[in-house]
């Protein structure tokens, strides 16, 4: 009986390792593309890897995802590995870590892989999918406090955790941006928090920034998750007149984003014009087309890209300026992501 | 008449001697602490009102681990089953397949149970250590929740108004879900106290040897406190989901560290046998006031875990150096 139920158990465990990983790459001659997630679990994530899935149809090749349980860099640095012994042509990764991958990407790129980064770039990426430029994200962050706030008044951020690599450089762009025009003098930036994209500790932020900041007029949320929570704290908080910004997942926000809601407006790009976008660009890399900074390939979606310096990643290429959802586009986005 | 006196003095030494007061006295101390600290903020009845809604189903949880704890065993999968058996009945209700807020705790209820009742399988029958056992069956939970879920969260508009507004209403001035933790306390004195399955879960993890040898199914004790174990995590699931208005498939990891924690503050033993739903609750809510307080009073973000750990440590610490020193006193108090 204990063996049996031993048995039993470990079965069951192995077919859910099993069951996590899609179907193994082909054989000779197939020509396979794999993408790399940050975690298992994220919508946004599992939106960017059907775009990668589409295009990868569209270019007629095969098309792997494998992706960890958690947001584990170790995990990953496994999961590249199996991926360069199983022959695939190239991998897009969106990196859990700004610098633990960096060998072996660069062993994989040895062996005549193809890897780019997207959604998170790190060290050893060739080419860097960015869902949008720092400042742009920074930009239209700083401008909806300025006009939720009425151009003047206190404003918090309320960020994922503290280490997140994406949210810090937008943060620090805020920075930038606010202290070099003067047309944002009045803006009194009261603090940044981290909720760690956890619905219990955004909650606990983003009320706690209520009680410490009572003429609090706008909270800043850079993350989907903390985006979500907050909205939903605020519209829970009986004659709380905060407005939140952020960026958000349009299927997620529904209920909150609107004119006489508590966001009126939020931003978010596209993760499937990214997803699709990075295979595209393998292929385009692969093809040879991509040449020095600054050289310009017309993808087979007919979409031109145009290479730029990266940092870390050798060259990068920006998918797009932020998509505003407001009260009249909301209900038409949320069916599609 | 020294006698006398002695008589009195013991009695409401008899009252400061106890565990939970000695922890009682923990909680006044960092309250005042942090009232200082965020100049006054702190006590206030919406602060309070806010971390008794937000940490209610950290507390419930608490009371399902008390249970496992006092038969010597361990249940790290809670998250998990909080996560499965909240997304259950979000998908549920997402399709349209349950009327009403009560149906959908219902079936979040029924799923945790089915979770328990597997995990006390696996621990009594098969023999495989609860640490080990509910390691696995974490990992297999939280997959099934990624999998029924096909990755997509559930979000507020397609979850029922009434399912929604349950966790922000209250009655008599106290949220609707911090009455689940009243409840369930009650349920929880009643159950240890004065049932004979209650005194049974304690004799099970105080003395395992004689509770065989005296006829008592340890099997059979085992498979059912891990089942209502599950069943209270299924419970935290529809608190949860009704709460944030959200079903995500990562909800709630890493939960299980905090309500060991809890249940630790609260002067459950982990080697079975020890510890009271009264000292379970103090414990929930002195975790409560810690993760709530430290960036109200303005600690650094990269702090604050830091500051967690060490916080819940000083804790246990004076709790135990108190408890000690009570004990002591009431030996010398033997002797004469």
């Amino acid at each position: 009986m204990k063996k049996l139920i031993a048995l039993l158990l470990a079965v069951l465990m192995a077919f859910s390792l099993v069951a996590c990983a899609d179907a193994p790459a082909g054989g000779d001659g197939d020509v396979t593309y794999a993408i790399v997630c940050k975690d298992a679990s994220n919508p946004y994530m599992s939106r960017m890897v059907s775009g990668f899935k589409t295009a990868c149809e569209a270019l007629g090749v095969k098309c792997i995802e494998k992706s960890p349980e958690t947001t584990s860099v170790d995990d990953q640095i496994t999961i590249v590995n199996e991926l360069v012994a199983q022959n695939v042509k190239a991998i897009a990764i969106a990196a859990n870590d700004a610098a633990a991958l960096e060998a072996t990407l660069k062993a994989a790129r040895d062996k005549g892989v193809a890897v780019v980064t997207l959604d998170s770039d790190t060290k050893g990426s060739q080419m860097f999918i960015n869902q949008a430029g720092v400042t742009q994200v920074a930009q239209v962050l700083v401008d909806s406090v300025y006009d939720m706030t009425g151009g003047e008044g206190e404003f918090a951020v309320l960020s994922a955790s503290s280490t997140a690599t994406n949210q810090n450089s937008w943060i620090a762009a805020m920075k930038t941006i606010i202290e070099g025009d003067a047309k944002y003098a009045k803006l009194k930036w009261v603090e940044t928090v981290y909720g760690d994209d956890e619905s219990q500790k955004s909650t606990d932020e983003t009320q706690n920034l209520m009680t410490k900041y009572p003429n609090l007029e706008v909270i800043c949320c850079p993350t989907t998750v903390g985006v979500l929570a907050c909205a939903q704290t605020v519209q829970n908080t009986e004659g709380c007149k905060i407005k939140v910004a952020g960026l958000g997942l349009p299927s997620e926000m529904k209920d909150y984003v609107g004119d006489d809601k508590v966001c009126p407006y939020m931003y978010l790009w596209n993760p499937i014009d990214v997803g699709s976008c990075a295979a595209y660009a393998i292929d385009a890399i692969l093809d040879g087309k991509v040449g020095e900074v600054g050289t310009k390939f017309t993808a087979e979606n007919e979409t031109e890209y145009e290479v730029m310096a990266g940092d870390p990643a050798d060259q990068q290429i920006i998918v797009g300026p932020p998509f505003a959802f407001n009260g009249d586009n909301i209900a038409d986005w949320a069916t599609v992501y | 008449m020294k006698n006398k006196l002695l008589q009195k003095n013991s009695k409401l030494s008899e009252l400061f001697r106890s565990r939970e007061a000695s922890l009682l006295l923990v909680m006044i101390l960092l309250c005042a602490l942090i009232q200082w600290r965020s100049n006054g903020a702190f006590l206030s009845n919406i602060v309070i009102t806010q971390l008794t809604q937000n940490y209610a189903y950290t507390a419930v949880l608490a009371f399902g681990m008390l249970l496992v704890l006092l038969i010597g065993g361990i249940d790290i999968s809670i998250g998990a089953i909080l996560a499965l058996s909240g997304m259950t009945g979000s998908l549920l209700m997402r399709d349209g397949f349950l009327p009403n807020a009560t149906s959908v705790y219902a079936v979040s209820i029924a799923v945790g149970l089915l979770c328990g009742l597997v995990i006390g399988l696996i621990v009594a029958k098969g023999k495989v250590i609860p640490i080990i056992a509910t390691l696995g069956m974490q990992y297999i939970f939280r997959g099934l929740t990624y999998a029924i879920s096909d990755t997509k969260w559930v979000s507020s508009d397609q979850m029922l108004a009434s399912y929604k507004n349950f966790a922000q209403g209250s009655f008599l001035g106290i949220n609707n879900l911090f009455w689940i933790v009243i409840i369930v306390f009650i349920a929880m004195i009643v159950f240890l106290r004065w049932t004979s399955f209650g005194r049974q879960i304690y004799a099970a993890g105080s003395n395992p040897e004689a509770v065989k040898i005296s006829g008592i199914n340890l099997d059979r004790v085992k498979i059912i406190v891990y089942s209502i174990n599950g069943a209270i995590a299924g419970l935290a699931g529809a608190m949860y989901t009704s709460m944030y208005a959200t079903a995500q498939g990562n909800m709630a990891s890493g939960a299980e560290m905090d309500v060991i924690a809890a249940c630790v503050i609260g002067g459950v033993s982990l080697n079975g046998g020890q510890g009271t739903p009264l000292g379970v609750l103090l414990g929930a809510i002195t975790i409560a006031i810690i993760s709530k307080s430290l960036s109200l009073v303005g600690i650094d973000a990269f702090w604050q875990q830091a500051l967690k750990g060490g916080i819940i440590l000083l804790a246990v610490l004076v709790n135990v150096l108190v408890q000690r020193r009570n004990n002591r006193k009431a030996l010398e108090g033997r002797e004469i």
